[in-house]
This record gives structure tokens, sequence and C-alpha cells, in this order.
């Protein structure tokens, strides 16, 4: 079955480069653009994965992570931190609010897609 | 107040002003005298005396007027009159202290009592002077203090501005590599998808493609690396406002787990350019008070400029070692590159370091160099051509307490 891959993301190239470079490993992508929306579409459509931005309008992606890992329904859902932030700390915050991994953008495609398909296939 | 005190005894009655003067020229007083109240004022302004005697019935101007006249002026300073009066009317020794006078002594004027209260009135004229310099001396020290207050406003000023500056740049950071990531990610994807296409051709095509894709493998790589280059630059320049408008933060920090943070940042930058990072010796070291932060910087900076001076297939090494005795932690940075020219390692964390990095600014090595001193630290550097770099970073453990007896070194950012 197709894996459904949840990318919320509010920069538009970002969440379509995603979206490209997921749809051409076959991949099927769902998108937010604000973090309240990503919380709402990950229990309404269940996705396999969550990428998730950090600097987000409505809730901040350490929020959101918040929510979602706090649904007993949704917990086991891989979410994926990537964050343009870079200063020391931001790692810890992303990890004490539940993520599964964390990125630094911008990271290669070759890079994201390991980080994917090692959650994806696990 | 003079020694001896000046006295100006004012009388129009020259036999009074000789008895008054006879008295006291025994205790030593300079003595001054007018005969009536014009020559009065004009001597108080030209001799400034410490005490005015002054007879209150007088022509031209009587005593009261004389006296209202100098304790209105306000550029002489603080002197005592003790009026003489003729009556011992009690209506006259009020109006007499209502005109200013701080004391009487009514006539005949007996010596013994004159004596007494000149004397006492000389007390309180020094005790005014000390009153007068110290409220002078506070005002000086007001002054000072107002021009510090000034200086250090200013200063906050700056330090705000340089504050908003180094928020200013991180969001310009944040934004750019919020817009690098189409790119760097876009021409992943561009690579693989003419990879696919070029795959699929057949014949001639194929020949012809090889300089397709050599073309494209060039300009994607070109793509990849300036794209770093333009986060990296960035960062130096985030890096170097930031070192400069805060003071460092010390706490707790482990070695061992610092410089993993630094390889798993820059590990994938080193594995594609076949450079292998290793630590040596960390997980045993004291822990270290430290800006960590800053830290990581020193090691971010160094490392990632190691890479690219390393051929593939050699490796850059970090390792440690504390001195127990002088409680210093040193840790060194060693690549297997191709070493430094003697001009460009004498030139390192100086204010004109060279980049040997294309469009490097050489802002790096001196944020490498800020850090090192907020810690009270060192860094030396050791190269052979050919044979690769080591730099050593000696820390004290505690650089807090040796900062407090150092005046820290400041290097600008011109």
């Amino acid at each position: 079955m197709t894996k459904r891959i949840l990318s919320i993301e509010d920069q538009v190239d970002n969440r379509r480069i995603v979206r490209d470079l997921m749809t051409s490993v076959g991949y099927e992508v769902i998108e937010a653009v604000r973090g309240d929306e990503g919380v709402t579409l990950a229990e309404q459509s269940n996705p396999d994965l969550i990428l998730m931005d950090i600097q987000l309008p409505g809730l901040d992606g350490y929020e959101a992570t918040r929510r979602i890992k706090a649904n007993p329904k949704l917990r086991s859902i891989p979410i994926i931190v990537v964050t343009s932030y870079a200063l020391s700390g931001d790692e810890e915050k992303a990890r004490a609010a539940g993520c599964d991994a964390y990125l630094a953008k911008p990271f290669d495609a070759m890079k994201l897609l390991a980080v994917v398909r090692q959650y994806l296939n696990a | 107040m003079r020694t001896p005190p000046r006295i100006l005894v004012v009388d129009d009655n020259a036999m009074n002003v000789d008895i008054t003067q006879a008295c006291l020229s025994t205790k030593g007083y300079e003595i001054v005298t007018a005969a009536d109240g014009e020559a009065a004022l004009i001597m108080a302004v030209e001799q400034l005396p410490d005490l005015i005697l002054l007879d209150v019935m007088m022509p031209k101007r009587d005593g009261l007027d004389v006296c209202r006249t100098l304790k209105a002026e306000r550029s002489l300073p603080f002197i005592p009159i003790i009026l003489m009066t003729a009556r011992a009317d009690s209506e006259d020794i009020v109006r007499g202290l209502e005109a200013g006078a701080d004391e009487y002594l009514t006539k005949p004027v007996d010596h013994v009592a004159l004596v007494a209260r000149v004397s006492s009135m000389l007390r309180i004229k020094e005790q005014q002077d000390t009153i007068q310099a110290q409220a002078a001396q506070l005002e000086v020290y007001a002054a000072e203090l107002a021009a510090d207050n000034r200086k250090l406003s200013a200063q906050l000023a700056e330090e705000a501005k340089l504050a908003e500056i180094a928020r200013l740049l991180g969001d310009i950071g944040h934004d750019v590599k919020n817009m690098m990531m189409p790119i760097v990610m876009g021409a992943d994807l561009l690579d693989c998808e003419l990879k696919e296409l070029l795959k699929r051709l057949a014949g001639d095509d194929v020949n012809r493609s090889k300089a397709t894709q050599e073309l494209s493998q060039e300009v994607f790589g070109m793509v990849r690396s300036n794209s770093r280059r333009i986060q990296d630059r960035v960062k130096e320049i985030a890096d170097a406002v930031k070192g400069r408008s805060g003071p460092a933060s010390f706490a707790a920090c482990q070695v061992s787990t610092l410089i993993r943070a630094v390889f798993s940042t820059l590990r994938y930058f080193a594995e594609q350019s076949g450079v292998r990072l290793s630590a040596e010796n960390l997980d045993d070291l004291p822990v270290l008070n430290a800006d960590e932060s800053r830290l990581f910087n020193v090691f971010y900076n160094l490392i990632n400029n190691a890479i690219p001076e390393t051929p593939s297939g050699g490796s850059i090494t970090v390792d440690g070692r504390f001195d127990s005795e002088t409680e210093v932690l040193t840790l060194s940075v060693k690549d297997t590159g191709r070493g430094m020219p003697r001009e460009v390692r004498d030139s390192l964390f100086s204010k004109r370091a060279i980049s040997r990095k294309a469009g490097g600014t050489g802002l790096g090595t001196r944020i490498v160099k800020d850090a090192v001193d907020s810690h009270a630290g060192s860094i030396t550097v050791e190269s052979e051509e050919g044979k690769g770099t080591t730099f050593f970073i000696a820390l004290p453990l505690n650089p807090a307490e040796i900062k407090k007896n150092a005046t820290p070194s400041v290097c600008s950012v011109s």
C-alpha cells in the first residue's frame, strides 16, 4: 500500500519540493500550512509519517508535535522535525516535544529520503 | 575662613571703633574698619571679612539696611553679622534679627561678652564654610555621575543596537536557510530525474548524452557547493555579531557531547568529501565551565575549514588531554590536509586573517579567537605543508575565576 506522508510547512516552495521529491519516489503526500491544520489533518487522515516545520503560523511545530504525540491514536506516527533554526538547544527542544528525528534545513534530498525510508520501513 | 580671621568693624563713632579694635587685636584677629553704611557695603564686598560687627545707628545707611543688603547678596559667602545696638529694647533686637543679623550686642559693649560672641560666631562661620565646600564637592560628584550616566546610556543604546542587528541577522539566516531548501533539494531531484532520462536513451544519443551528463554533474556540484557557501557566510556573520553583542554565559559543558554535536552537523559534508571525523580521549575529560554555543562555533569553524583542505581518504581528529596540576584542558584538532604556508599561519587569528576559501571572509578564524579569548584560553597552531595542520586549544577548567582578574581582550570586527 502507498505510504502517506503529511508535510506541515508554511513556505510554498518548500512544500512543493518536498511533494515533488516524495511523489517521485512513490509516496502519497498530504499538506498543511498551519500547525493547527497539521494536527487536525493528522487526526483525520492517519498518515504513516509526518514532516514538521518549526516556525509555523497557528501552532508552532513544537506544540503541534506535543499534541500529536499526546494523542494515543497518533502517538506511533513518526515525526521528523525539519527546521532552519540552528541555535544550540533547538534540537533538544524538538526532542523534548517528542519528535522522532531532527533535520536542520537545508538538507539534501538524499538525506531526507534516507531518514524518511528508515522510519517508514521500520 | 582666613587665618587669622578678618573682622570688619563698622561704626560712625571713631572712638568706638578704636576700643573694639584694641579689644579684638589682643586675640590676633585682623581688623578692617568702615565709618558708615555705604563704606561698610564696599568693604564687605572687597575684603570678604569672616565676621562683621555692625553699629545700628549710622548716617546715610543704618545698620539694619546694610544687614539686609548683605544677607540678600547671593554672590557673597556666608558672613556672620553681629549687630551693636544702643538700646536693649526687645523690639530693636527683633528688627535686627529679622533683617538677617546672626547675633546682637547692646552698648555699652562688655568686652568679655564681645570676645566670647566673636569667637562663637567665628566657629559658626567655620562650620558654614565646611558645609559649603562639601556642597560644592557634592555638585562636582553629581556632575561626574551625570556624565558617567550619559556615557553608560550611550553604551547601552549601542549594545541594544548590536543586539538588534544580531537578531536581524538571525532572522535573515533563518530565511536564507528556508529559501535554500528548494534550491538544494531541487538540484538533487533534477539530478535524479536527469539520470533516469539519460538511462532511457539509446544508440548515438548515449554517446552525446555523456557530455550532457558531465556538464549537468558539474552544474549540480556548483549549485550544491555554492549553497553551502551561502549558508556558511550567513552563519559566520551572524556568529561574529552575536559574539560581540552579548556576554558569554558559562555553564557545565561535557566536551565529548559538544564535539559529537559538531560532528553530527558536519558529518554529511565530511562524508561527501571523503573525510573521516574521529574523536579520541574525550570521554574521560572533566566537565568544563564554558559557553557551549561559543565553543561549538570554535570547533564547527575549525573542522568546517579543515574538511575542504583535507584530501579524500584523509581524517580530522579531535583529541583531548587534561593537566590536573594547572587545571587546563587542551583539545587538538588535527587534519591530514595539505598544511598551510607560513604567511597564512602567521596571519591566523589576527585582524587581517587571510581566507583561502573562495569568497571567504576570514571571519571564521576571528570568531574562533574571540570565543577562545572569552574562555580565558589560548589557541596555537602547528602546520607543515603536505603533512597537515593541528590546532591546540587550551581552556582553563574554570575560566570565570581567571577572568575576574583579567581584562577581557576585545577583538573588533572591521
